[in-house]
């Protein structure tokens, strides 16, 4: 056996209500001066954390929006370096998520992300932003959020439409990672308990909205996808769908559910031991999809 | 429904939970598949299986009608 492995920088403080430990964490990276980076619309779900935090939160820059373009990131950054911010904390997913690294990327604030979909961005050196109808994308593993906080109490709001779309984009990354180029012994395990985590817990997410347990299962898969990114990379699935979302104008998750079975067809003889260590999965999958049948 | 694929197994699990299964249902041009192909061709530096643009314009075809794969 052969293979070199480096470990994701970033502390994951998992668990139900584990966004109360925002203050603390926050603390614990020498943070003083807070920028909180959000959408609008999460301002006032947030509220609870900002009373904890009082007034170390000096800037909340709400005004995330869809593909992080240009003017809404380096509006932040500007903004950050105005009200002498010491760290930024993203309340949020991809989008928004892609502001927080827009401003560690060019400022070396530590960063924490407290994930509200399952996405698993934080932990990749992927950063980017919209320029003009282009996506322009750079890799700098000091924009991997120093701490990530994963409730899943935040993530109950999702819709059916979002959870099984962002889904499906966890669950390509993890599926990708067993064949993608840099991928080692070890983060096949990440790979397969992230697949076994979002094929148990999506279903029931979709069905049930306000079940924790599914919603932790989801959440739990999402960050593995984002592990997997980092220590495996991408292949073929995720070229195809950012080129459907550049020039075709595809949102990422329904090109990544649209995409996935037909890339994996696709790679399907040409990788037969990852082929091997999936349908080991899909075995335990069936079940859980025959047992959703029987209850509709 | 069974593991005869792996590939035929996502396809199973998307419908059941209910996300967009074809490119033409998401409004994508037929006529754009053969750029989507040659761009996809030119962007991706690795994967398992050779990426050719007749292969990826056959498996953007199959992803485009929607129907359950057939491994390549």
């Amino acid at each position: 056996m052969q293979f070199e492995y480096t470990p994701v920088p970033s502390k994951a403080v998992f668990g139900k209500n584990s966004t109360m430990k925002l203050r603390e964490e926050v603390e614990a990276l020498g943070g003083t001066r807070v920028m909180i980076a959000c959408t609008k619309n999460m301002v006032a779900r947030i509220s609870h954390i900002l009373d904890d935090m009082g007034d170390m939160v000096v800037s909340i820059y709400d005004k995330a929006e869809a593909h992080c373009p240009e003017h809404i990131a380096l509006g932040a950054v500007k903004e950050f370096n105005d009200t002498n911010c010491d760290i930024v904390v993203v309340i949020g997913g991809g989008s928004t998520i892609g502001i927080g690294k827009a401003i560690t990327l060019r400022t070396d604030a530590p960063l924490i992300v407290v994930a509200t979909t399952p996405c698993g961005s934080e932990s990749t050196p992927i950063h980017g932003m919209l320029i003009g109808n282009k996506k322009k994308t750079g890799r700098d593993r000091k924009v991997i959020a120093r701490t990530s906080i994963y409730d899943p109490v935040l993530t109950t709001s999702m819709n059916a439409h979002l959870t099984g779309t962002i889904g499906m984009n966890s669950l390509a990354h993890c599926i990708e990672a067993l064949y993608a180029q840099v991928k080692s012994p070890v983060s096949d395990i990440m790979a397969v308990e992230g697949i076994k985590a979002l094929t148990q817990g999506l279903p029931e997410s979709i069905k049930s909205p306000d079940n924790l347990d599914a919603r932790e299962q989801v959440l739990y898969g999402g960050m593995l996808s984002g592990y997997c990114v980092t220590l495996a990379g991408i292949a073929i699935h995720h070229k195809l769908c950012h080129v459907l979302g550049g020039h075709h104008g595809i949102p990422h998750g329904e090109s990544n559910s649209v995409v996935l079975p037909y890339a994996v067809a696709y790679n399907e003889s040409a990788a037969p031991e990852a082929m091997k260590k999936l349908e080991m999965q899909w075995e335990q999958i069936v079940h859980q999809v025959a047992f959703m049948i029987s209850r509709q | 429904m069974g593991t005869d694929s792996a590939s035929g197994g996502i396809y199973d699990f998307a419908t059941i939970i209910g996300v967009p299964k074809s490119l033409k249902e998401l409004g994508m041009n037929e006529s754009d598949l053969d750029l989507a192909a040659k761009e996809t061709v030119e962007r991706t530096p690795y994967n398992p299986k050779a990426v050719d643009e007749k292969s990826v314009r056959e498996m953007l075809q199959h992803a485009f009608e929607g129907k359950r794969p057939v491994p390549f």
